[in-house]
């Protein structure tokens, strides 16, 4: 499975990445919305893992991007700030929100594999 | 005048020999002397009365009579006239005879010579005007003696006048004297008098005892600013307050029927005789000047002795009456400025430069009588300065704001007296503390909001790493036990920070609903079972389940708190005794621990936010500020009552849902 890492959180990526890796799946992770967006266009993986708050672009204006048509299931992931409506995310059309901060982050990538 | 050698002295000579007769007549012709003779004694008186003769000569020998006898005769009409016996025998008893009856003054014994009758004769003359002027003079004086006597007489008159009319001045000055005792005691018993009503009683003996006077009206306009009337009703004073006074007025006035109708009205039955009666003012500054009004029945002479009466302690009246009022006014005054002094909340006493307390208001009374040594020294600064001093000063387990101000009287350089003046601020302090404790809440909140993502994104990194570490290197027992320390490190920063979160959480709107207390606490225990392993627990529920509005996830949060916070508390295996319970209308959720106990000074300290007791890395001060935040918010309170040495008890306080 190909698997997008956007996140801005390096030692989250590098954790999912590693685990994913592990376990035979390729793996490519970014650090901002727009190398998200075209790393999606090029590399057109299976599962987006889609961090909301990031420097250039949101992970929602990227699942805007990607569109309804779009192949690849999406996992959006954020660290609860206390104001975000988390009911209103499952609206997108996305296949999962987790919430960060994960507890145990094998049982986080398992739930992600087996979108 | 008689005793002139001019004048001729008349000399009668009786004899019954004219033998005799004429030689006697030859004897004394142009002689000075006017000899007049008879022969027979019986023509004698009407000769005597013819002249005024001054000797008369008689013989002893007559026919008729006996010239003693004769010459008696002439003396008691004649006494004047000197009085000789011729006789032919001198003997013893003729003399006797002659001087014891007829007082003769000489005798001629015949045959006489004639120089010697002469000389006798002559002698005689002189003898009867020495007699003449005698008697004169004794007519004289019997004359002034009658005057004297006269005089005498008039003068006892007038002694025994001028007598009756000082003793009679006397029982004047005595009655004068006892009117003014009358006055004097009357002045000084109106002076002894405190009140007007004492006044008006002394006044009412006074007259009772003297007229028939039927009641006594006293009109006056009082302290207060009303009329007042005040008079007896059956030995009974009445003080009543009227609307509308009669007209003030300067004359004693009698009979008006102005006054009649006007007590007439007020009293509710006809009104006898009136008499109005204005007293003087003198020391008040009373604008109506105070009547007093006699009803009486006298009769015209009883009603000029009261006039007189009257007048006479009109003065003595209207200044007691005068006086009294001012009292009044005074003590009205200074009653007014004691109730202002007591109704002020507010402790206030004034104090002299020695810190003694002159005066005090009824708050002051809760404190310690003996000034505190700070309150002293801001007596000290005002008194050097001469300006008010300001000090918070703890007292009667309060805080007050003490504010000293210096009091000068005229003419003193420094201040003799001081006003101080306490505001309790121990609620406005703790307002602030709580202000300040929100404010610092608000605060978290916000920059909870604000980190908490930050925070989470790197520590959720750090975790995970360590996690996949961990699982990489599951043989490497070292850093594996490294790698569960970052872990847990990581874990601890993201509770406080989900602590921190419900700062702003707190702040949302929150959907309360009625929840079961009870029930919330069934739920919640499980999750503390961890915390709980080392412990007794007593779970004391009440009988049915308690309503209250509240979200329940908050309310859980509460429970979980203080339960873990008991069982932290106890360093030591206890028993947490848990609790649930109605009380008036209130919902109490309390939790018992058996550790050390609070110490008292940090009961309000330990709800503030960052403040704990605990070491280092276990607790972040946040959880019973969080507590306290939630349920104030949902109307209730959390308590504490702790016994240091004997254990602890938090109680959550909320209202009853009543539905």
């Amino acid at each position: 499975m190909k698997i997008l890492i956007a996140d801005d959180e390096m030692l989250i990526r590098r954790a999912l990445e590693r685990i994913f890796v592990s376990r035979g799946h390729i793996v490519q992770s970014v650090e901002d919305g727009v190398a998200a967006v075209k790393a999606w266009k090029e590399f057109n993986p299976d599962l987006v893992i889609l961090d909301i708050l990031m420097p250039g672009m949101t992970g929602i204006e990227v699942l805007k991007e990607m569109g309804p048509k779009r192949r690849a299931k999406v996992a959006l992931i954020s660290a609860y700030s206390g104001h975000e409506e988390v009911g209103s995310y499952t609206k997108l059309g996305i296949e999962t929100f987790i919430q960060k901060p994960f507890n145990d982050i094998y049982a986080v990538a398992e739930q992600m594999e087996n979108l | 005048m008689f005793g002139t050698g001019d004048d001729k002295h008349f000399v009668l000579w009786i004899d019954d020999d004219p033998l005799v007769l004429s030689t006697a007549k030859r004897l004394f012709r142009n002689h000075n002397i006017e000899l007049i003779t008879i022969d027979n004694p019986l023509g004698v008186m009407d000769v005597l009365a013819k002249h005024n003769f001054s000797v008369v000569i008689a013989d002893q020998r007559m026919p008729e009579k006996t010239g003693i006898q004769l010459l008696e005769e002439i003396k008691a009409s004649f006494p004047l006239i000197t009085r000789i016996l011729l006789t032919g025998f001198l003997d013893h008893q003729t003399i006797e005879e002659s001087v014891n009856k007829a007082n003769v003054f000489r005798f001629i014994t015949k045959p006489w010579n004639d120089e010697e009758l002469i000389s006798d004769i002559n002698q005689a003359v002189q003898h009867h005007l020495a007699l003449v002027q005698q008697d004169y003079l004794r007519i004289q004086v019997r004359e002034q003696n009658k005057q004297l006597t006269v005089l005498n007489e008039r003068l006892e008159e007038i002694v025994f006048e001028r007598t009756k009319s000082l003793s009679e001045s006397k029982k004047e000055v005595e009655l004068r004297n006892s009117q003014i005792k009358n006055l004097i005691f009357f002045i000084q018993e109106l002076n002894k008098a405190e009140s007007i009503e004492e006044l008006l009683i002394f006044f009412k003996k006074e007259y009772q005892s003297k007229f028939n006077i039927t009641t006594l009206y006293l009109l006056y306009y009082s302290e207060n600013h009303k009329f007042v009337l005040q008079y007896f009703q059956k030995n009974e004073l009445i003080e009543r307050e009227i609307d509308t006074p009669v007209k003030t007025r300067i004359d004693i006035q009698y009979g008006q029927k102005e006054d009649q109708e006007f007590l007439a009205r007020l009293m509710g039955r006809p009104v006898a005789n009136i008499i109005a009666f204005p007293l003087f003012k003198f020391e008040s500054e009373n604008r109506f000047t105070p009547v007093i009004f006699l009803e009486h029945d006298l009769s015209p002479t009883d009603f000029t002795a009261l006039l007189d009466f009257l007048t006479e302690r009109l003065q003595v009246i209207s200044l007691s009456v005068d006086r009294s009022l001012a009292h009044r006014k005074l003590r009205f005054e200074s009653q007014q400025w004691e109730k202002t002094f007591d109704s002020m909340e507010n402790p206030i006493a004034i104090i002299d430069i020695d810190f003694n307390i002159l005066r005090m208001n009824r708050s002051f009374d809760f404190f310690s009588k003996v000034l505190s040594v700070e309150e002293q020294n801001l007596i000290r600064w005002s008194a050097r300065s001469g300006q008010l001093q300001k000090s918070n000063i703890k007292k009667a387990n309060k805080i007050f704001e003490v504010y000293t101000y210096p009091v000068k009287f005229s003419g003193d350089q420094h201040p003799t007296n001081f006003v101080n003046y306490y505001v309790d601020i121990s609620e406005k302090r703790e307002l602030y503390g709580k202000m300040i404790q929100n404010e610092k809440m608000v605060a978290l909140g916000l920059l909870a909001g604000n980190i908490a993502h930050e925070l989470n994104n790197p520590l959720t990194g750090i975790r995970s790493v360590s996690q996949v570490l961990i699982h990489e290197h599951g043989k490497v027992k070292k850093l594996v036990e490294d790698l569960q320390e970052i872990d847990k490190a990581a874990l601890r920063c993201q509770n406080i920070i989900s602590d921190l979160l419900q700062f702003s959480s707190a702040d949302e709107k929150a959907e309360a609903k009625p929840v079961g207390l009870n029930e919330i606490v069934m739920k919640t225990l499980p999750l503390l079972k961890t915390a709980l392993r080392y412990h007794n627990t007593k779970t004391i529920l009440y009988q049915k389940n308690i309503l209250v509005r509240i979200k329940p996830h908050l309310l859980q949060q509460v429970i979980f708190n203080l339960i873990n916070n008991a069982c932290q508390a106890m360093k030591e295996p206890g028993t947490v005794t848990i609790r649930t319970a109605l009380k008036n209308g209130t919902a109490t959720f309390s939790v018992q621990d058996t550790g050390p106990g609070i110490d008292p000074t940090i009961h309000e300290r330990i709800f503030e936010a960052f403040y704990t007791t605990k070491p280092e890395g276990e607790g972040t001060g946040i959880g019973l500020s969080v507590c306290q935040s939630i349920i104030e918010k949902y109307g209730g309170k959390i308590a504490i009552e702790s016994v240091p040495g004997k254990g602890a008890t938090f109680i959550v306080m909320l209202p009853v849902e009543t539905r």
